[in-house]
């Protein structure tokens, strides 16, 4: 038998006692574990949040940025100043249309659905036209998800569901910069197959995702028609949200052509060189528009926005702390216990030559022991309650994806879209970080007992005869 | 060989200090089976606790083969406890969730030696206190109060120390037993040459020594050679 033997061969040397210490410091080295993965997660996600927002300001029509209906529209003449200004290294102009696809079931209500809303907007004060009947795009392109999927979750009566024709509606994202997810509400566009298109080409090529390609059986170089023009697919791409999925992207002048609204644009990204200069820049942009345009920065949005999960962050912080240091004075007490009891064993030891330091050993082996032990029980506890926990911290701190920015048709900033979407995921950096933490808790629970260890005198044993 | 001269151990300050030990002299010769005999609060342990270095005395030397353990720096003293003391003690102090076999390797652990010898070793030492048999895999709660000194004894015999030091060794066995351990250790003086120093306040015990020392208030009163 070892130093290290007996001090693990101590830990269980009463079983009651042994079972009460490790769950009550499981307990607490769980809620420290579920708080771990509360701060990391949180933390993930802010960090996350902000850098896909990037240093980036959306310019669009009057009232765009509160959702509602949309004002006259801007021009690409209007906004060639922008690119010119300090600061500014991107500026990414793009228009939306909507195609009803070919899949379209009998009897759907073609009377609803906001891509009719938008076109009307666009046709009554973007060109000048007056708002006249709505005539909708269409295509060849079946919509890239099944009927019975539509129809899934609708409630209406009698069943079957007729689903509107909203759910069959194909967009077409037409850009200066056609591989920005911005562009069709997502936070990553990845070329898959083929060569991204050039914002500023005039041939009809398109993009497409591969849900999309998949749905239509389209590979790099088949066409397909839509506005009555025949497109060939020159890239396929995958991407992270429905709305990605749904839409054609080809470049700004042939939409803008197609559309027969030359030169008009729905909206811009203006990318900044740094977040520093982010408010001067947007600044200016307000000042060259005027009045004419809807300036919305997302990243103060998200700023906004991550505030409250900042808040999370901090609560999960200090409940970190608090459960750590609730672990060690546990386990501190524990000790101080167990060395106030077996003073006359140590005093034996040392009568019979057992240093100091081998006598800290075993007591700090066993308060090692106990807290990995511990550690385990905390794990299991932390692994069934650290998603719940995370999730509530953040749905009760009052985190909001809805920071008054808009996208794509009134909705929510699509950079922000997700923010309340927590998923805690334990790692194993986070478990190995666990046991950092757990033998942390030991040794410094440990060093109280020492210090008694080291004061015992062993003529205390021939005293208490 | 051992030696004191002029010890003196003294316990608070001023006013109030006690003297437990008072310019005790003396030498016991190597394989010597010295006895110290005494009232209660003669201060015997406190003299125990000196010569064994579990305590620094306030004054004088004691010298044990020519060293002088009062000089000796607190790693030097582990050292000299677990090499040249064994102690015997009246509570027998075995550790409780140890076997006997456990109870009496642990001091050779201490001094490094390897596993196997320490195991070999003392189960010879708990054949000769003859303690055999699954006995020896017993913890201290399933032994009786003499199984268990024998343990103690083996123990104190682990190391091949140059002394022991016994204190009231049979103070909680009946007087069978007792005999039986004094003869135990009488014999390990003989056979071994081990210096046995044996605290008691049994004028029977004290007579199977080779001398006894009488201790009164501190201070050594006699040395009585047996005779």
């Amino acid at each position: 038998m070892t130093t290290v033997g007996r001090g693990i061969r101590n830990a269980f040397r009463n079983a009651t006692r042994t079972v009460s210490i490790i769950l009550i410091l499981g307990l607490a080295i769980g809620l420290a574990f579920v708080m771990l993965v509360a701060h990391r997660t949180v933390t993930d996600k802010i960090s996350t949040t902000l850098s896909s927002v990037g240093n980036t300001v959306t310019i669009g029509p009057p009232g765009y940025s509160a959702g509602g209906l949309l004002g006259r529209f801007l021009t690409t003449a209007e906004l060639a100043p922008i690119a010119h200004l300090r600061g500014v290294t991107g500026l990414d102009e793009y228009f939306n249309g909507a195609l009803k696809a070919s899949d379209l079931p009998p009897g759907s209500d073609t009377r609803t659905g906001s891509t009719q809303i938008i076109r009307k907007v666009v046709r009554g004060h973007g060109s000048g036209r007056s708002a006249g009947p709505v005539k909708q795009g269409s295509t060849s392109l079946r919509y890239p998800e099944t009927l019975a999927f539509a129809t899934e979750g609708l409630s209406c009566e009698p069943k079957p569901c007729t689903p509107p024709i909203s759910f069959f509606t194909i967009y077409v994202s037409g850009s200066t910069q056609p591989t920005n997810p911005v562009n069709i509400s997502a936070s990553t566009l990845s070329i898959v197959s083929g060569h991204a298109i050039s914002g500023t080409g005039t041939g009809d090529v398109a993009m497409v995702s591969t849900a999309m390609a998949r749905t239509n059986g389209l590979k790099v170089g088949s066409t397909f028609r839509a506005y009555g023009a025949t497109f060939t697919v020159a890239a396929i791409f995958e991407t992270d949200s429905q709305q990605g999925n749904d839409t054609i992207v080809t470049s700004l002048p042939v939409l803008d052509r197609l559309e027969g609204d030359a030169g008009l644009v729905f909206n811009a990204v203006v990318t900044v060189a740094s977040d520093t200069e982010l408010a001067a820049v947007t600044s200016e942009i307000e000042n060259t528009l005027g009045p004419r345009a809807s300036v919305v920065s997302y990243t103060a949005d998200a700023t906004k926005a991550v505030n409250s999960l900042d808040s999370v962050k901090g609560v999960a912080l200090y409940s970190l702390a608090g459960a750590v240091g609730a672990a060690v004075v546990i386990l501190l007490l524990v000790m101080v216990m167990i060395v106030r009891e077996r003073k006359r064993e140590i005093g034996i030891l040392k009568a019979v030559g057992a240093s100091n330091g081998r006598i800290m050993a075993q007591f700090t082996t066993e308060a090692v022991t106990l807290t990995l032990l511990g550690w385990v029980v905390g794990l299991v506890a932390g692994l069934i309650a650290a998603s719940p926990v995370t999730s509530s911290l953040v749905s009760n701190s009052g985190v909001s994806s809805d920071t008054g920015a808009r996208g794509l048709f009134g909705a929510p900033s699509p950079f922000l879209s997700h923010l309340t979407d927590i998923n805690a995921q334990v790692g194993w950096a986070v478990i190995l970080e666990g046991v950092a933490a757990a033998l942390v808790v030991a040794i410094l629970a440990s060093a109280a007992a020492a210090w008694m260890i080291a004061r015992i005198r062993p003529a205390e044993v021939l005293r208490s005869e | 060989m051992l030696e004191t001269r002029e010890v003196t151990k003294s316990f608070g300050s001023g006013d109030r200090a006690v003297t437990a030990v008072n310019g005790v002299t003396m030498t016991v010769g190597d394989g010597e089976f010295v006895a110290i005999v005494g009232r209660s609060g003669s201060g015997k342990t406190t003299l125990m606790s000196l010569l064994g270095a579990l305590e620094q005395p306030t004054g004088g030397m004691i010298f044990v083969d020519g060293e002088d353990i009062t000089r000796l720096r607190p790693s030097e003293l582990v050292h000299y406890r677990g090499r040249k003391i064994g102690f015997v003690f009246q509570s027998y102090n075995l550790v409780p969730n140890l076997t006997a076999t456990e109870n009496v390797m642990l001091p050779m652990e201490f001094i490094g030696v390897g596993k196997t010898e320490r195991k070999v070793r003392a189960a010879e030492l708990l054949e000769q206190v003859e303690l055999t048999g699954d006995k020896q895999g017993r913890k201290p709660g399933r032994l009786s109060g003499g199984e268990q000194q024998r343990v103690a004894i083996a123990r104190a015999l682990a190391n091949k120390p140059s002394i022991i030091l016994a204190d009231e060794p049979a103070g909680n066995l009946d007087s069978q037993t007792s005999m039986t351990i004094i003869e135990l250790l009488r014999g390990l003086s003989r056979s071994e040459g081990t210096t046995v120093i044996l605290v008691t306040h049994d004028s029977m015990m004290a007579d199977q020594a080779d001398r006894v020392l009488r201790l009164e208030d501190g201070r050594l009163e006699s040395s009585q050679p047996k005779g």
